[in-house]
């Protein structure tokens, strides 16, 4: 249920909305007995928070210009101007920037409007706030008929708006392009109980309100006006006698039945549009009250804020019920696991005890029995590496020389591991994984007769050449040969007849270091 | 700010109190609740994963003893564990010498040493390695003569893998007899133990 305080400028109504339905309405004269009676009814109905409509004569709007500036600076501006037209009705004002000029300075376009007289509302607010009701704003009904273009299909160009709420008087709201632009009530003099005049009298205070708007520049001389007037069926034969289109205006009359049946509410009179207007105001949700200070509303945004706190109370509850069951549950989960787990353990235990518990003792030597086959097989492999695999390799390549004379005196063999941070070689460690390599130094001589070191030379090279082919050997470095030619090295040799007759096996020693692999490594 | 509290506000924070504090309790509460039981399972987890890893490694164990008691027996036998057989290793030199009648075969032997565990990879950890220095200084006919003696030490007792030989040839001249070549040759026997860091590891 939402409840809907509509002040016409002399009675009050006070609505009660259920959904689209006006469930009842009750009106208040602004007399002794009246406040008194309105009193008594706050007091004795239910205490829902309310919205304040005022539809008075007695309000003022007016458009200004003001340089486009900052939003601080701009909110000082217009309190200033506020201040200026309104200042006994400062609390009782509104302001809104609706557009800005399209040239020039292009300043900021702002409406002012304000109730200029908000004693008229006074009474009827005290008796309110007396009774603890929390009203939740002050709306004004010329903005609040805002809402109703899009239903009229009148958002754009210049729309003049006219409607009746009470018998005496017209209200006439000029719009822009959707915007609030002014806003005026003229009094008629109509028959409380006949109404089929209404055009008859509206329409000079129509015609005089035009007058206005076109001097006042807020309408083109020749502008085109869309004219939309709200009527009841008793009224719609005499508006569309005295409203007729021309060049400067175009008249649009909407029935307030179809309006109502179109928006589907339910229980509102035709008489008038001030039903339809109540219900754009109590449809607006969180909408800034348009007069009033905040102070004024406080009651209503404790009572917001009570109720947003009972709704975050239940669900602190809900979560931390939710968490609880959760955590319970797991925890029940668990309990059904730890038994689980123990007849587990058990059963494990008893497996032990008759299977392996006699056992312990053996098992205990299992892994040292597996690393000590493991490990005597790596020795025995890398002991593959040994001066037998070496000679007999050797012996292999050199099979390939088939000239005589290549003599091996001496080998000089060491068992090493590449080293491979250092770089080179160290001596072998049998137990590694690392590749176990010959490293021998091969002394001996090339028998040739006469010193002739070229034949020498060819012939070591030769098989130097053979062992660098052989794809056991890694590397051949020459330690000594039969004649180091080299420039940076000293030579000294002899010759002669008596040498002929001597011994010409030391004239070609050599010596070479060779690094062979392991045969497993090949 | 506080003055402009209605009652009705004010019941509805003190509700709003009220539940947090009775939301928090309870989650705490089951919380703690939760953390206790986890931790119970937890426990019971852990006693029974001690029994169930100690049967797996039992039968592990067991694989392990099916698949290699054979050949660590052989290795038991052959002298490779336990104590060094030097008396074997020397018999067979004598009897290769005696054999082959190679004029002379000096022999030593060192004291026995460990290896520095850094230098052995962590899969034996679990075994103490030793390692006894021979050496072998033989006046030989021919090369085959040191061939023979190392192919005859590969029968005896004991594991060994060689470090460094020189073979030198002395008589430029070979003679069917005699001392023609000599060779240097240093051998290691390596002899292993169980260490009881290593049984833990293994077990």
């Amino acid at each position: 249920m939402k409840r809907l305080f509509y002040f016409t400028g002399y009675r009050l109504s006070v609505m009660h909305w259920r959904g689209k339905t006006l469930a009842g309405t009750t009106s208040f004269e602004p007399t002794e007995s009246g406040l008194e009676r309105f009193r008594n009814y706050l007091r004795e109905t239910e205490n829902i928070p309310g919205k304040f409509l005022v539809d008075v004569i007695e309000e003022d709007f007016r458009n200004e210009r003001v340089p486009h500036v900052g939003a601080k600076d701009r909110v000082a501006v217009v309190n200033r101007l506020l201040d200026r037209y309104y200042r006994a009705s400062h609390d009782y004002s509104y302001s809104e920037i609706i557009g800005r000029e399209k040239e020039g300075r292009k300043d900021d376009i702002v409406l002012l409007g304000a109730m200029t007289n908000p004693q008229l509302i006074q009474p009827w607010i005290s008796i309110i706030e007396e009774c603890d009701v929390p009203l939740s704003g002050i709306w004004t009904l010329p903005i609040v008929s805002k809402g109703l273009l899009k239903e009229i299909r009148a958002t754009s160009g210049p729309v003049l708006l006219v409607s009746q709420q009470v018998n005496s008087n017209v209200r006439q709201t000029l719009f822009r392009d959707g915007k609030l632009i002014s806003s005026r009530q003229s009094i008629i003099n109509q028959d409380q109980n006949d109404i089929s005049s209404t055009g008859e009298l509206a329409a000079p205070e129509v015609s005089r309100t035009m007058d206005y708007l076109r001097a006042q520049g807020l309408i083109g001389t020749d502008e085109l006006v869309n004219l939309h007037v709200l009527a009841s069926a008793e009224q719609i034969d005499s508006l569309n006698t005295y409203f007729v289109s021309s060049d400067r205006q175009k008249v649009f009359i909407h029935s307030i039945e179809d309006l109502l049946a179109r928006l589907k509410l339910r229980g509102v009179k035709e008489k008038f549009s001030d039903g339809l207007f109540a219900w754009l105001c109590v449809r607006q949700g969180i909408a800034p009250s348009h007069y009033g200070k905040s102070e004024r509303f406080s009651r209503y945004h404790n009572r917001v804020m009570a109720g947003a706190l009972y709704a975050a109370s239940l669900l602190v509850l809900v979560v931390g019920v939710l968490m609880t069951e959760v955590n319970v549950s797991d925890a029940l989960e668990y309990e059904r696991s730890i038994d689980l787990l123990k007849q587990q353990e058990s059963n494990y235990r008893s497996l032990y005890s008759k299977k392996f518990k006699d056992f312990e003792g053996v098992f205990e030597n299992a892994g040292v029995m597996n690393a000590a086959v493991d490990l005597a097989d790596r020795i025995r492999i890398n002991g593959s590496t040994s001066p037998l695999d070496f000679m007999i390799s050797l012996s292999q390549i050199l099979s390939q020389d088939k000239e005589r004379g290549l003599h091996i005196d001496k080998i000089e063999w060491v068992a090493v591991n590449p080293d491979e941070r250092k770089g080179g070689y160290r001596n072998a460690n049998f137990t590694s994984a690392d590749e176990v390599r010959h490293d021998a130094i091969i002394s001996g001589r090339i028998e040739e007769p006469e010193y002739n070191y070229r034949a020498s030379v060819e012939h070591i090279q030769k098989v130097i050449d053979y062992l660098k082919a052989s794809p056991r050997v890694a590397e051949v470095k020459v330690l000594r040969m039969p004649v180091d030619l080299r420039p940076d090295s000293n030579f000294t040799s002899q010759t002669g007849a008596e040498l002929r007759e001597k011994d010409a096996s030391v004239s070609g020693m050599f010596s070479l270091r060779v690094i062979m692999r392991a045969p497993d490594r090949v | 700010m506080f003055e402009r509290i209605t009652p009705e506000l004010a019941r509805a924070l003190i509700v709003f109190a009220i539940m947090l504090v009775i939301s928090l309790v309870m989650v705490l509460a089951s919380s703690a609740y939760l953390t206790q039981v986890s931790d119970e399972q937890m426990a019971a987890k852990r006693a029974m994963r001690i029994w169930q890893t100690k049967i797996d490694n039992s039968v592990e164990n067991n694989q392990i003893i099916d698949e290699f008691e054979s050949n660590f027996l052989r290795l038991v036998n052959q002298g490779v564990v336990g104590d060094e057989d030097r008396l074997s290793w020397f018999e067979t030199i004598q009897n290769t010498a005696r054999k082959r009648n190679m004029p002379l075969v000096k022999y030593s032997i060192s004291t026995q040493k460990s290896l520095d565990a850094q230098n052995i990879k962590r899969e034996f950890q679990g075994i103490n390695v030793y390692k006894s220095v021979m050496t072998l200084d033989i006046d030989m006919a021919h090369e085959g003569d040191l061939f023979a003696i190392l192919n005859d030490l590969k029968k005896a007792d004991g594991l060994f893998a060689i470090d460094s030989c020189d073979i030198e040839k002395i008589n430029k001249d070979i003679q069917i007899e005699g001392n023609n070549m000599k060779a240097y040759c240093e051998l290691g026997w390596y002899t292993f133990k169980g260490s009881n860091a290593g049984r833990k590891d293994a077990g």
